[in-house]
């Protein structure tokens, strides 16, 4: 079957009345928690999973996804009228936006970042679909050798491209990977580290976890700090960039959808770093640099382009490969294998309709996005103006009762609040949460691919570097772990000249 | 500038490596050939070890990077507080009572007045359970409240 067959057929599954209910669900419940600040699409996607339960896998992901990448069109509206990020990869956009919004040109501030958003989120779906299918028939070859290597070199991603503390985000790493060997041992069936308690037999459940890690925590840390809210009174109009608006910035939407797309396929890449590598390059390239800070529209259109891009194509490593590289990739991982599908190579093949059924409604979401998102801009502004607690309590109370919902027990709730006050630590201490879970979620599949290549080699270490692939992706590992290195060196030498 | 608080952290991360390294040598490590149950985990928990001690030497020297400060510590202490007691009592109180007593200690420590606290507190409890014990089939505990629901 042709290209275009495939995504007719995907379309086909968008377009039936119950998914594209729940692609415009997922498309307005992420708008709304992208433009109110504490709550992060993890946490939402979280939230959501014991919902998915009964859900058709296919509508699952696609309200998921619509979460996922509608956050990134609302994040921007509370960076610009507030100065406050809605989620983390808005912060760039607080620069410039928001000292646009007090020259009085909040209302295209907003017009530029959600039409630019829809040009990055467009192109990188675009990207998805083309680069997707090639990608799965490539990693059709992998051997276990080569999987445990891939999988090695995307959690050392993970970890090397977007932690500040490179050693903060290995010992999490780690200690994900430890967490994950939890439950049965899946070679022979032997109980490990449970500790006595049958429950823990079957692992620690990653619907529980998260909904701690991210929910309860993320809530435990806002209760710290009063709330300071000051939406920016100003008439918003003008929504539509004029004709100089485009000539000034169609280069930097481009540039940043290109740029976001390819930091988003890397693990650990994603939507906060790409935002801000597409600020420091349009910075770079502008002939009057010396605008941005104050108010320039290149500097809100590129962010906003990257971090739409970046979040539509970190769905590439997820589909293709079955590696997750940022928490809200794994939670959407999480909910495909509720439903027992296994996402890697094989999901092109097996689930056809889910595969293209996502992707097509990618296309609709990103289009139905742009239409909700402007016309709608003044009542996304007054939902910010409701007190955070209610919002708090809300969460509380859903995360309370998703947990109990998974087995019917108060002992899935004592697990949630346990990694609540865990993750609510994590932050205090400048922990990263997201090696944490994709080692944990990656970690049965390095174990068992490692164990198979060794048993397979008799033993031999060596199998992994007389295979090119695999040699390849350690090698690609090997050369990042050196990078904090070869930066200490540099420093040093700077600093002698 | 010695981090205590970053070396207690350090600790709890060795003492995690070490608890899981000695348990793994229970389990049989096996050889590369056929490696048995602790293999794995034996080798993550050396790594982890390995890491604890360069973070705590870090930390003894005051070096990496700083933590957020701690804000008002008092309001998430209790709510976690909170939480701890809601699961212990969920099952005997029921549901409906205790998320009320769970939901008012979070508006109170975002310093709501009472009089928005009590009825809200009481709805939300309420309308949750109706809407996600009768509607939407999630069975929720009923407690003490069994006799009226």
């Amino acid at each position: 079957m042709g290209f275009f067959e495939n995504l007719a057929g995907g379309f086909v599954v968008a377009l039936s009345a119950s998914n594209l209910f729940y692609c415009a669900l997922g498309a307005i419940l992420g708008t709304a928690i992208g433009v109110l600040p504490g709550l992060g699409p993890p946490a939402t996607i979280a939230l959501l999973l014991p919902v998915t339960f009964r859900m058709e896998p296919v509508s699952a992901v696609i309200m998921l996804a619509g979460i996922f990448y509608g956050a990134m069109y609302g994040g921007s509206t509370t960076s610009i009228l507030l100065n406050i990020p809605g989620e983390a990869a808005s912060v760039v956009t607080c620069l410039d936006g928001y000292k646009m919004a007090r020259n009085g040109q909040a209302g295209k501030a907003l017009g530029i970042s959600a039409i630019g958003s829809f040009i990055a989120g467009t192109l990188g779906v675009l990207g998805v679909s083309v680069m997707a299918p090639t990608l799965a028939s490539f990693a059709l070859k992998f051997g276990p050798p080569e999987y445990c290597c891939l999988v090695f070199l995307g959690l050392m991603m993970a970890i090397y491209l977007s932690e500040e503390s490179v050693l903060k985000g290995l010992m999490m790493g780690v200690l994900g990977l430890l967490l994950g060997t939890v439950g049965l041992d899946p070679v022979d069936g032997t109980p490990r580290f449970t500790m006595g308690f049958n429950r823990l037999m079957d692992g620690v459940d990653f619907v529980v976890m998260a909904m701690g890690l991210f929910g309860i925590a993320e809530i435990l840390c806002n209760l710290e700090t009063p709330e300071n809210r000051e939406v920016f009174k100003t008439a918003l109009k003008g929504l539509l960039p004029t004709l100089q608006d485009w000539r000034l910035c169609w280069a930097s939407v481009l540039r940043g959808s290109i740029l976001g797309f390819f930091i988003g396929v890397l693990p650990g890449g994603g939507a906060i770093i790409s935002s801000f590598a597409a600020y420091a390059v349009e910075k770079r390239l502008s002939r009057h640099p010396e605008r941005f800070g104050r108010g320039a529209i290149e500097g809100v259109a590129a962010p906003e382009a990257a971090n739409n891009a970046a979040s539509t194509s970190s769905f590439i490593p997820l589909l293709t490969l079955g590696i997750p590289g940022n928490a809200s990739i794994a939670m959407i991982f999480v909910a495909l294998m509720i439903h027992g599908i296994r996402p890697g190579p094989l999901l092109l093949q097996e689930h056809p309709n889910l595969f293209w059924g996502v992707i097509a409604s990618m296309y609709i979401g990103n289009a139905l996005l742009l239409a909700l998102n402007l016309p709608l801009i003044n009542f996304w502004v007054r939902m910010l103006k409701v007190p955070y607690r209610y919002l708090a309590v809300v969460v509380v109370v859903v995360c309370v009762i998703g947990a109990y919902s998974v087995n019917n027990s108060a002992w899935d709730v004592g697990m949630m609040v346990f990694f609540g006050i865990f993750g609510y630590l994590l932050r205090k201490f400048a922990f990263p949460a997201s090696p944490f879970i994709l080692a944990m979620i990656l970690g049965p599949m390095l174990e068992k691919t490692l164990q198979q290549s060794l048993i397979a080699s008799g033993g031999n270490f060596m199998t992994f570097l007389n295979r090119p692939i695999s040699a390849a992706l350690l090698l690609a590992a090997g050369l990042l772990m050196l990078t904090p290195l070869v930066k200490a060196i540099w420093k040093k030498q700077k600093k002698s000249v | 500038m010695r981090k205590p608080g970053d070396i207690v952290v350090g600790l709890g991360f060795l003492a995690i490596g070490i608890a899981f390294a000695i348990s793994s040598i229970k389990l049989k490590i096996g050889v590369p050939t056929e490696p048995q149950p602790g293999f794995f985990p034996f080798f993550d928990g050396i790594i982890l070890i390995v890491l604890s001690v360069l973070f705590l030497i870090q930390a003894w020297r005051g070096r990496g990077g700083e933590s957020p400060a701690f804000g008002n510590v008092g309001a998430p202490f209790i709510i976690v507080l909170t939480l701890v007691l809601y699961v212990a009592t969920l099952e005997t109180l029921g549901y409906i009572i205790t998320t009320a007593v769970l939901a008012a200690a979070v508006l109170r420590v975002m310093e709501t007045k009472l009089r928005v606290l009590v009825p809200v507190s009481l709805i939300l409890a309420v309308v949750s359970y109706l809407l996600f014990d009768r509607l939407l089939g999630v069975t929720l505990p009923r407690g003490l409240m069994a006799a009226f629901l």
